[in-house]
């Protein structure tokens, strides 16, 4: 902790306006964490430019909330539903251990795409899958074989997500009908960051489906713009994230954890 | 918000705005545990103003509905992530929904990037709630203080805040040194904090 000087007020204001590139932003967010004056200075920063972007009031069209409201609500009806304890041990078998590898060439391979849109999240993501690439994942496809099964309604599909090492264990089930994104965490402890899910679909470029808890089951309602790049095959994938997730919708953390979807 | 001062003046308005920020903050964090009529609540108490927000992002209504859709539906999935005392209720919601609208806006330009200038004039006449009482100080502080710098900076600032302009779009469109716009935000940016400390 230190005061505040014009350099730090400088950047804090920086990254509120979106300026930073993504390293500078990811220091920021590591300065967050560990500065509590940096980050109240951050703070400040959002409510003084909040209202430059306030327009008039505007009573949005009613089919706007039903909409919104339908998207959302699947996630009621299916906690009502009874388990289903099988299917999930035959999707790990069959998605756990060839996944990361998988995911890492797809990685791999969309990384001369990327260049063009300089984008640096994409670069620490092909990094880490070769990093990937050459580290032992056994450890990690026999976590994910053992990993349990989880409430809710059938998906249509399913994925095993693991870490290198066996250290991150999680596991995703798409309900097509629901249009969401079950989570189940079993290791996923990234303090004090926040883990953030990502839909890697085959175009090998990552889109953010949203932060998860560390530990239990999280729900994704999946935007409409974002429903067509979950399919079998479509790799997920799990970077450690501050707290209201990657900034510009562009990773700023590695690829910690990685796993595909396959029909279930 | 900035710390209260006690105020006879504005009191009875400041109570009201502290309720209903207080029942906001209390919704938003039982959004995050899942509670529908709690999200309900604040779609009701919010999305005018955040359909004035992708709307001066989004002039185009039919774009502007779509984010709002989008903005909602992030709030749902990131409510748990809100942090009571840390941040007020309604800059949080805005600032979701305005990196949210940025991030449709940056996906579609890709290359392209019109910079804000009259267009994006701070709304002076737009009349916000009694409720948001220190939003409105604010703004007219915001206001205000972004009369003071030049007005390329100016122009700058609400290019990068309001259209997601990057350094290098910037200085492209100036034609102008990386390392200057740089250099020139950062003193804008510090001069502006110093009269927005004055004025609030």
């Amino acid at each position: 902790m230190s005061a505040m000087t014009e350099a730090d007020i400088a950047l804090a204001g920086e990254y509120v306006l979106g300026l930073l590139d993504n390293a500078a932003q990811a220091q920021a967010e590591a300065r967050m964490a560990s500065d509590p004056l940096f980050a109240r200075e951050v703070e400040n920063w959002r409510n003084y430019l909040v209202p430059m972007v306030m327009g008039q009031d505007e009573t949005p069209p009613a089919f706007i909330w039903e909409k919104i409201s339908g998207t959302v609500s699947a996630s009621k009806i299916e906690q009502d539903n009874p388990k289903r304890p099988h299917f999930w041990r035959y999707a790990g078998i069959a998605g756990g251990g060839i996944a990361a590898a998988l995911a890492a060439i797809l990685f791999l391979q969309s990384l001369p795409d990327s260049v063009p849109d300089q984008e640096a999240g994409e670069e620490s993501f092909a990094e880490a899958a070769a990093e990937r690439m050459e580290a032992p994942n056994e450890a990690a496809a026999d976590a994910a074989a053992a990993a349990p099964a989880f409430d809710a309604v059938p998906a249509n599909l399913a994925a095993s997500i693991v870490g290198a090492d066996g250290k991150y264990r999680l596991t995703a089930r798409y309900d097509n009908k629901a249009k969401q994104m079950l989570i189940n965490a079993q290791a996923l402890n990234v303090a004090p960051l926040y883990p953030e899910v990502w839909i890697v679909p085959k175009d090998g470029k990552a889109r953010s489906l949203g932060l998860v808890a560390a530990k239990g089951e999280s729900r994704l309602v999946i935007a409409s713009d974002m429903q067509k790049y979950i399919y079998e095959g479509a790799a997920i994938v799990i970077t450690p994230e501050p707290e209201g997730g990657a900034p510009g919708g562009v990773a700023t953390g590695p690829a910690i954890a990685t796993g595909k979807l396959v029909q279930s | 918000m900035t710390d209260p001062k006690p105020d006879p003046v504005s009191s009875l308005s400041e109570h009201r705005a502290n309720a209903e920020r207080d029942a906001l903050t209390q919704a938003l964090l039982r959004t995050g545990e899942g509670d529908k009529n709690a999200f309900e609540f604040v779609y009701k108490q919010t999305s005018a103003k955040l359909f004035g927000v992708c709307l001066r992002i989004f002039p185009d209504r039919i774009e502007a509905e779509e984010a709002l859709q989008d903005a909602f539906i992030n709030i749902w999935n990131r409510a748990a992530r809100f942090e009571q005392g840390r941040a007020s209720p309604i800059s949080w919601l805005v600032t979701v929904t305005r990196n949210r609208a940025i991030d449709r806006l940056r996906a579609q330009r890709k290359a392209q990037y019109e910079p804000a200038e009259k267009a994006a004039e701070i709304a002076d006449d737009a009349p916000l709630a009694d409720a948001m009482i220190a939003a409105e100080n604010e703004g007219a502080a915001l206001h205000d203080c972004i009369e003071t710098l030049n007005t390329k900076d100016a122009d700058f600032i609400r290019s990068a805040f309001l259209k997601g302009a990057t350094y290098a779009q910037l200085a492209e469109h100036e034609k102008l040194p990386l390392g200057t716009v740089k250099s020139r935000i950062r003193r804008a940016l510090i001069s502006l904090r110093g009269c927005m400390e004055v004025r609030i």
